[in-house]
């Protein structure tokens, strides 16, 4: 058959072309998100969660704001190494843990890409204002003060753990706080309810309040604890358990409280609608209970995913 | 018995491997003005150092006022002196130095009166009031409270010769004092050292003014290669040089 | 032929022979306008910031005197002084050390110089701290299982505090060892030659002559590093203790009103920086005196003429 140069170049000539294109998209595609620390972004094909994959909820779509129904991306800001919440697969760049896990299974139930940027907690709030993040999922605690300056929606449920030396010598229980040091987290759910609550029953029974320390970190607080600084650590279960298991020094005394964390999202975008929507159906499916369960984390699942609902 | 303000016999001194003096032999006799010249390198500067310990002697004897410099001697043997006893022998030399060394951050009354006050333990009014002496003899008087920065080189160097005067030394060491001065200003400053050697103070002076050698010096002596060359009077050491390399730096100079 | 060089305008003052030709000093019309334009534009922007509502400037009003507000910055004067006295205090006798001709005292100040430069601050900070965790109890005596006095355990001996201000006043002490040893430095050599002549003891001569000269050089990166130092202090709050910033840090945790109240630490660091530059201005001037072109009382013309 006789084909002429012009069509044997514009058959030539085109998959050259489509394939420069591919490429060119390709590089674009893969800059810089943003933040100083990006993670290569995942696919809502369940790979980094190992769960069965959720189908996508065609109503919370709907829901969805214009600039992420058109984008098809979700940005997540995340907050930095903190097992087994949030922390990097060992040996890799990939985030997993509760946090990532569940925003991902959002990702599903909207049909979009989940893009986790992992941040400092101080940069995640300036950054939602900026409009560098769309929401995050940090295991924050919804208080009527916080919900001045986001929406949240419930996504799991949190005790709170207290952490003692190995032996726990000074038989620290959480009704055996008064006048003892204890070391919390700053902004923590601990700090906000638990340690006002404990002083007032202190106050109220004639003994003294708790010496509050206020770190920054986990691995801090224990540090204080193990070299006899502090008598006690309180922090949220999932993350002292899980110390515990890695550090023969201490041991947890008592787990108690039982309060929901949410996902926060900026209060103008109406995102609020759309992951509520999302949220009610990944709650109720297999996945949700089989990511949590990973962690070993079952017993922190929630029925029933509350807009606003202050603590 | 020694009557001589300086006597050195056999004084070396080495910087590292280099040897400066090589045997010095000098006598400078009470109320003389002795003048020390001669090519760079000479080590007269060097020497000078030594007769207040501003560099210590490597063998050798330097007495001053009758004193050793530097060191004790006990069984023959020469045991260096503690740093303390050094800081107090030289309170017997009064020196003066070719860039004037005056401390910027005082006041001129406060150059002067500083030592005396702070190293004799003297009473501040006392020492004001001499102070206020000295700098009206060497033509200063109402620049008391001015800073050196605002002075002329000449100025400084009078100032300079106040403050080593302040310490009542019986000995005054002119380190080439009119070497860094405008030509115009050299003139003022030899005025002072002259008026000071007619009161009868003992000097030593390492100068190149062989005008003002020939003039006030009792002794000149011409020091070349770490030795001393030649000594004596000037109209002899400066009229009529006994040694060729006398004769050859004058030729050079004059 | 006759041509004068000077064209006259004719009409132009050419002045008559005797009297004397005013100046007109050079005018600068661009620099003028450039001048307002910067003005106008920092005007602008200082009312754009003011007026702008993401700022927040309601929240940052209402925090800017809270309690932990004030207390934080009350703290964090108290680390700097501290910490910056003991520093100075150290490093003037570090610097002496390392100029020492006696080589084991040269060394050990160059060894400790060369330690706590070399570890980070926040390393030594948690250090003192969690000190119990290597000694817990704190006691003086012969090695080798000599006897020993006990002080006490090291958790009462150093509290949280006392942790913080060791670890800022001991870094501190080696940066500011090298800033005076390079002050000494600069004093010129013939300086400790008046100063022996005249029979000062080392000490004497060190304290009176090199040590004020050398305040002059010192004076401008020492300024720096209790500036630096100002801010530096919040590093305590890795232990746990609330300077400015951490208590400002503290709130934003429990709010979310990140920007404001980051805002307000900023204000306030501002405002300490601002008093601490003041008083480096002057220090300068005291100790420049003598070596710079102060305005002094009398306005005599600079000559050589006596």
């Amino acid at each position: 058959m006789n084909i002429s140069p012009a069509t044997q170049l514009t058959r030539l000539g085109t998959p050259a072309v489509v394939a420069t294109t591919a490429l060119l998209l390709a590089v674009t595609a893969c800059g810089p998100s943003g933040t100083a620390s990006t993670v290569p972004s995942d696919n809502a094909a369940g790979q980094g969660t190992r769960v069965p994959a959720l189908g996508v909820n065609q109503a919370a779509v709907g829901l969805l704001p214009e600039s992420i129904k058109s984008s098809k991306v979700l940005r997540v800001a995340i907050p930095t190494n903190e097992p087994p919440t949030q922390y990097y697969r060992e040996g890799t760049q990939e985030m997993t843990g509760t946090n990532p896990d569940v925003a991902r299974l959002l990702g599903e139930a909207l049909g979009v890409k989940v893009d986790i940027q992992v941040a400092n907690f101080d940069s995640i709030i300036p950054g939602i204002a900026a409009g560098r993040y769309d929401m995050t999922v940090s295991s924050m605690t919804p208080t009527t003060k916080r919900m001045e300056v986001l929406d949240f929606v419930d996504y799991m449920q949190v005790g709170s753990s207290i952490a003692a030396p190995k032996g726990n010598p000074q038989g620290i229980k959480e009704d055996t706080l008064c006048g003892k040091k204890v070391a919390v987290l700053t902004g923590s759910y601990q700090l906000t309810y638990n340690i006002p609550a404990a002083d007032k029953e202190c106050v109220a029974a004639g003994t003294e309040k708790l010496q509050i320390s206020e770190f920054q970190d986990t691995r801090q607080a224990i540090s204080a604890l193990t070299s006899g600084r502090q008598d006690a650590v309180m922090a949220d279960s999932p993350v002292l358990n899980f110390a515990a298991t890695q550090n023969p020094a201490i041991e947890i005394a008592s787990t108690f409280d039982v309060a929901p964390v949410a996902m926060g999202m900026p209060k103008d975008t109406g995102l609020v609608k759309s992951v509520s929507a999302a949220l009610d159906a990944v709650i109720k499916s297999d996945s949700y209970r089989k990511a949590l369960g990973k962690y070993g984390l079952e017993s922190s699942a929630i029925t029933d995913a509350r807009v606003n609902f202050a603590q | 018995m020694n009557t001589a303000m300086v006597e050195a016999q056999g004084v070396r001194k080495s910087f590292g491997s280099t040897e400066i003096l090589k045997g010095v032999d000098l006598r400078v006799e009470r109320g003389s003005v002795t003048c020390l010249i001669g090519p760079s390198g000479s080590g007269k500067t060097t020497f000078l150092r030594c007769i207040n310990h501003l560099e210590k002697v490597d063998s050798g004897r330097l007495y001053v006022d009758e004193h050793l410099v530097g060191y004790t001697e006990r069984n023959g043997r020469l045991y260096e002196m503690k740093e303390r006893q050094t800081a107090r022998s030289r309170l017997n030399a009064g020196m003066v130095f070719q860039r004037f060394n005056l401390f910027p951050h005082m006041t001129v009354l406060e150059n002067i009166v500083e030592a005396p006050i702070h190293v004799l333990g003297r009473p501040r009014n006392d020492v004001t009031a001499e102070a206020q002496t000295l700098l009206d003899r060497v033509g200063l008087g109402n620049r008391g409270h001015s800073y050196p920065q605002e002075l002329s080189g000449g100025q400084q160097q009078r100032i300079a010769i106040a403050r080593a005067l302040a310490m009542k030394p019986k000995l005054m060491l002119f380190d080439e004092p009119t070497s860094a001065l405008d030509p115009e200003l050299v003139g003022e400053v030899l005025d002072v050292m002259k008026s000071l050697a007619e009161a009868g103070m003992t000097m030593v002076v390492v100068t190149h003014e062989l005008g003002f050698a020939r003039q006030v010096s009792d002794q000149v002596v011409f020091m070349d290669q770490g030795v001393v060359v030649e000594s004596g009077p000037p109209s002899e050491v400066l009229g009529s040089p006994q040694h060729e390399r006398t004769r050859a730096f004058l030729s050079k100079v004059l | 032929m006759q041509q004068s060089f000077i064209h006259d305008t004719g009409q132009a003052a050419t002045a008559a022979p005797g009297e004397s030709a005013p100046v007109v000093p050079l005018r600068h019309p661009v620099r003028l306008a450039i001048a307002v334009v910067l003005i106008l534009v920092a005007l602008s922007a200082a009312w754009d910031v003011a007026a702008n509502q993401s700022y927040h400037w309601d929240v940052v009003i209402s925090y800017l005197f809270a309690p932990q507000i004030l207390a934080g910055a009350g703290l964090t004067i108290v680390l700097t002084v501290v910490s910056m006295t003991v520093g100075i205090a150290m490093g003037t006798v570090l610097a002496v050390m390392r100029l020492s001709a006696n080589p084991i005292v040269s060394s050990i100040s160059r060894a400790y110089i060369w330690f706590f430069r070399g570890t980070p601050l926040l390393v030594q900070l948690i250090f003192w701290y969690n000190i119990a965790a290597l000694y817990p109890v704190i006691a003086f005596g012969l090695p080798f299982g000599g006897p020993s006095m006990v002080l006490g355990s090291a958790n009462v001996l150093i509290s949280p505090l006392g942790a913080a201000l060791l670890g800022l006043s001991l870094n501190e002490a080696a940066y500011m060892a090298e800033i005076i040893r390079g002050g000494i430095g600069s004093v010129d050599k013939g300086q400790y030659d008046a100063a022996r002549a005249l029979g000062m003891s080392p000490a004497k001569l060190m304290n009176r002559v090199i040590l004020p000269q050398a305040m002059r050089v010192v004076l401008p990166p020492t300024g720096n590093q209790v500036i630096s130092m100002l801010k530096g202090t919040s590093l305590v709050s890795v232990l746990a203790i609330s300077d400015l910033l951490y208590s400002a840090q503290i709130i934003y945790a429990a709010n979310y009103q990140t920007i404001p109240l980051l805002i307000v630490a900023s204000l306030w660091y501002l405002l300490m920086t601002t008093i601490l530059s003041f008083f480096q201005t002057k220090l300068e001037r005291r100790y420049g005196r003598g070596f710079d072109a102060a305005p002094r009382r009398t306005r005599q013309p600079k000559t050589r003429t006596a």
